[in-house]
């Protein structure tokens, strides 16, 4: 019974792998790409560390598995959201598809300043960045 | 378990032919760092289809190896990304260098 716990828990978390290579096949821009890309790398994989955990039978390779899993999700959300921050800043999305889009009033703000002081935003004092998004 | 071992290695082998193609066609960088991380991921799976097949259980460190390597290239990849130049951009700076040129050639001057 176990046993076909663990192999379910195998093949769910392959098929977010496969999962993520439809979407970044099919997928119009970069963060849509980004959305189907990080499902295998949180749920598949804590899925696969499920299934081995499992399969193991014994506690003594839990630790590890945690490990890996809690690394994963410290880091994960921050390099997807680093990556969707340079993408917006790029403009590598498009802008007719967006419901909602908050943050435009504040990049365009931001834009101004630079425009107006001529210092990139990444390059002036922190005092003077104001809120950054 | 074999069958279930064959059919996880056929659709990882699927997902990787995905996730290359995007690697290779991707219109932007942050297309490619994404395909790539993705690909990270989908060797983090292969091994852990290893060790669930062989019960080797050493390999699990790597997992952790892969995600910490991951994390740092995509991160410093999008940091330093976010400066690079897009399409409309060129066009600006472009033609803020002709204005540049032009306003050097009407006074003479030799700075810039």
């Amino acid at each position: 019974m176990i046993d076909i716990i663990a192999a379910l828990c195998m093949i769910i978390g392959c098929l977010m792998s496969l999962a993520a290579a439809a979407g970044l096949y099919r997928f119009p821009d970069l963060l849509t790409r980004l959305h189907a890309g990080s499902k295998p790398q949180v749920f598949g994989l804590m899925m696969l560390l499920l299934g081995i955990a499992l399969d193991a039978g014994t506690w003594k390779v839990v630790p590890v598995l945690l490990v890996a899993l809690i690394l994963q999700f410290l880091t994960i959300p921050i390099s997807t959201h680093m990556m969707a921050r340079s993408g917006y800043r790029n403009k590598h999305f498009r802008r007719q598809d967006l419901v909602r889009d908050d943050l435009r009033a504040r990049v365009e703000d931001e834009l101004e300043t630079e425009q107006r002081e001529g210092v990139p935003a990444e390059e002036r004092m922190p005092h003077q960045q104001g809120g950054r998004a | 378990m074999t069958a279930v071992i064959w059919a996880c290695g056929i659709i990882l082998a699927v997902a990787t032919i995905g996730t290359l193609y995007r690697l290779w066609k991707g219109p932007t960088l942050l297309d490619r760092v994404v395909s790539s991380d993705v690909l990270l991921t989908i060797i983090a799976a292969g091994i852990c289809l290893l060790v669930f097949a062989y019960d080797r259980y050493i390999y699990l460190p790597i997992l952790v190896v892969l995600s910490m390597i991951g994390f740092i290239s995509s991160v410093t990849v999008a940091r330093f990304a976010s400066n690079a130049p897009v399409n409309a951009e060129i066009d600006r700076v472009t033609e803020v260098d002709q204005k540049d040129v032009e306003k050097n050639l009407e006074t003479g001057s030799e700075e810039g």
